[in-house]
């Protein structure tokens, strides 16, 4: 038998944790600096909000020539895409570094309050049609309030395919997703807006100020929306 | 679940990177052995000792002609040189063949006997043999002209009763090539035997080689007298032999530099199951020698070969276990797609941002580094004219999505003690001659 070399397996076992710790270190490196790149993000949409708001009042006092609503409903457009796009980098880090990473929850309370303000912007610039239209119509907003549970629940993922079909299907469709459970007073005033019922459990919607439960399928959310 | 996974995955990893790092830092710490062995192997032996080269034949009248006309070309003394071809009752003309062989070149001995299996042929002709060294090649492989006078002077003195100092070593095994691959098959095969080439001088640095394989490995003939003759052991009969020889502490050694040529085999269906005899083997052979795993008596081999091979194969099994539980989410989140909302059209925007910066995905990116650097080190040491050839990015395609599904009916037959035959996956080709391109 061979003598056992005790320090090339030591050597083997050092190099190897070396290793792990190597890619355990780029990898909270790269991850970090994704953070701050949706820091940045969500920074550069909030000074967007601000300006619009600004915009928005300006017009509202009869300071700007006439003009200034069309671009503010450009500016608008921007936001919501910026929005989007920042949820969808939200969700993937959540998936990758799992939803309890505080740096995260706290981007995502931010989040929350940058909906609240675009959502409230943008039903000020684009007021609600009096009477009912066909989802499909892209000349109406359509304001969409979704309240999911912190927890998985039976019928979320449906209602998320719901959701991004909305958003694929009608560019004048402006969705914003809340966690129910989310502690911050402008998002608990949010849900006292309409009258929503003691009873009502996330997930649910409110829709151009009306609260609906979840939906079986897409067809299910056009109707509902075609029928208010 | 994720957490399971996350575990499971890690420690996969661990052992895979363990596995690598520790084959090149050995083989980086062993370079002066590895020159000193190639130094030795080129020179003109001292001693030309005698050797029986056995022949086991199972319907293999197509290759055997060329396999025993490249032992005949053998640079080694006359008379010095046995070859003895034995026929295990094959239900081809390969007993016609061997008698047309035999009025050929003197030196063939030719015996028929009933189908038995491989390792009663093997010992069929042992008994007979009277020779210092002992050997077999396989009737579909191919020998280099000097491959036996390179091993030769690795068994050291023969004089000496085996087991004593300077007799240390019982077996000599060769390095192993794929011989004039045609098939994707056989081309992916070209890679994995190299690294197999490279993993094994390893092995044989630190005294921890698990199989001495049929071709063309050399025995010291009193070996069998010491520790008994070929056993069936689950028709890895090679494998077996190599443990005893390790659980009774004598050596293996490894000449890469002597070259034989083995025909893969050429299609998927042969490949399996040649891959799940081999693992099925390792898996039953490691149970029967349960005994020596983690034991530091026996060496390098319970502490580092044996024990990666089964981490390696639980790690494959779960990993095919948690790809197939995410699938069944996959499809699962389809369905529900389809019935809420039917079919949307996927659309892609391509942004760095979604690329996966997770250590685990960092280290899988190692992992095949590592194995890049391995390949080289091993088409160095194969003496191949390129460091990358078509069939190393065919090995890094396929032969991840192949060698799971051998892998878990391996697991599924060393459960349920099956063990496949040897005969069924005889590869069958045309061999011309020994010099095999460089892919």
């Amino acid at each position: 038998m061979k003598k056992i070399p005790i320090w090339l397996y030591a050597l083997t076992l050092g190099a190897t944790l070396a290793l792990f710790f190597g890619a355990w270190l780029v990898s909270n490196y790269l991850n970090y600096r994704k953070t701050i790149s949706l820091q940045n993000e969500e920074d550069a949409v909030a000074t967007q909000i601000l300006s619009l708001q600004a915009q928005s009042e300006l017009t509202a006092a009869q300071v700007l020539r006439s003009g200034a609503n069309a671009s503010a409903t450009s500016t608008a457009a921007v936001i919501a895409s910026n929005m989007n796009d920042l949820q969808a980098k939200l969700a993937f880090m959540q998936d990758q570094l799992g939803p309890e990473n505080p740096d995260l929850f706290r981007l995502e309370r931010y989040f929350s309050l940058l909906e609240i303000k675009a959502y409230l912007l943008e039903r000020a610039l684009n007021p609600a049609p009096k009477t009912a239209t066909p989802i499909s119509a892209t000349s109406s907003p359509l304001f969409v309030l979704y309240f999911y549970p912190d927890a998985s629940c039976d019928q979320c993922l449906a209602q998320e395919y719901i959701l991004g079909a909305v958003k694929q299907q009608n560019p004048q469709a402006y969705v914003y997703s809340f966690d129910y459970t989310n502690d911050f007073a402008a998002v608990q005033s949010l849900l006292s807006l309409p009258k929503i019922p003691v009873t009502t459990t996330p997930p649910f919607f409110i829709i151009n100020n009306k609260v609906h439960g979840t939906f079986s399928t897409l067809g299910d959310f056009q109707a509902a929306v075609a029928m208010k | 679940m994720e957490t399971l996974q996350n575990i499971a995955l890690y420690c996969f990893l661990f052992v895979g990177l363990y596995f690598q790092v520790f084959i090149l830092v050995v083989y980086t710490v062993n370079r002066r052995k590895i020159r000193d062995d190639r130094a030795k192997a080129e020179r003109e032996p001292a001693l030309y000792p005698s050797v029986t080269i056995i022949v086991p034949c199972y319907n293999e009248a197509k290759t055997v002609g060329k396999t025993v006309e490249s032992l005949a070309a053998l640079k080694y003394p006359a008379g010095k040189l046995r070859i003895v071809a034995v026929d295990d009752g094959s239900r081809d003309n390969t007993w016609s063949v061997l008698q047309n062989l035999q009025s050929r070149y003197a030196m063939l001995e030719i015996h028929r006997k009933e189908n038995g299996g491989k390792y009663t042929a093997l010992n069929y002709a042992i008994e007979h043999a009277s020779t210092d060294i002992v050997g077999c090649l396989d009737a579909d492989s191919l020998v280099a002209s000097d491959a036996l006078k390179k091993m030769v002077p690795f068994f050291g003195d023969l004089s000496a009763p085996l087991g004593t100092p300077g007799a240390m070593v019982a077996a000599v095994t060769p390095g192993m090539k794929i011989y004039k691959p045609k098939t994707l098959i056989q081309v992916l095969q070209y890679t994995e035997y190299l690294v197999g080439m490279l993993v094994k001088k390893v092995q044989a640095c630190i005294g921890a080689i698990y199989v001495t394989p049929g071709p063309f490995s050399l025995f010291r003939r009193d070996l069998f007298a010491k520790i008994g003759y070929f056993q069936h052991a689950h028709n890895t009969e090679d494998m077996e032999l190599a443990f005893r020889i390790q659980a009774s502490h004598l050596h293996i050694e490894n000449v890469h530099d002597a070259i034989v040529y083995t025909a893969g085999p050429a299609t998927i269906a042969k490949l399996y199951r040649q891959r799940v005899r081999w693992t099925s083997g390792f898996l039953l052979n490691v149970r029967d020698y349960r005994h020596m795993l983690l034991n530091p008596r026996y060496g390098n081999l319970a502490l580092f070969t044996v024990p990666i091979g089964v981490a390696m194969i639980i790690g494959v099994v779960s990993s095919v276990a948690f790809i197939i539980y995410r699938f069944i989410l996959s499809l699962w989140h389809f369905s529900v797609q389809m019935r809420v909302v039917g079919w949307q059209a996927p659309h892609f925007a391509w942004n760095w941002f979604f690329v996966s910066t997770q250590a685990h995905f960092l280290l899988i990116a190692v992992v095949y580094f590592l194995m890049i650097g391995m390949i080289i080190e091993a088409r160095i040491l194969a003496g191949e004219k390129t460091l990358f050839g078509r069939s190393t990015v065919l090995y890094f395609i396929l032969f991840p999505l192949l060698s799971p599904w051998w892998i878990i009916k391996s697991v599924y037959n060393a459960a349920i003690s099956h063990a496949p035959s040897w005969q069924k996956e005889r590869a069958v080709v045309t061999v011309k001659n020994s010099n095999s391109p460089s892919l």
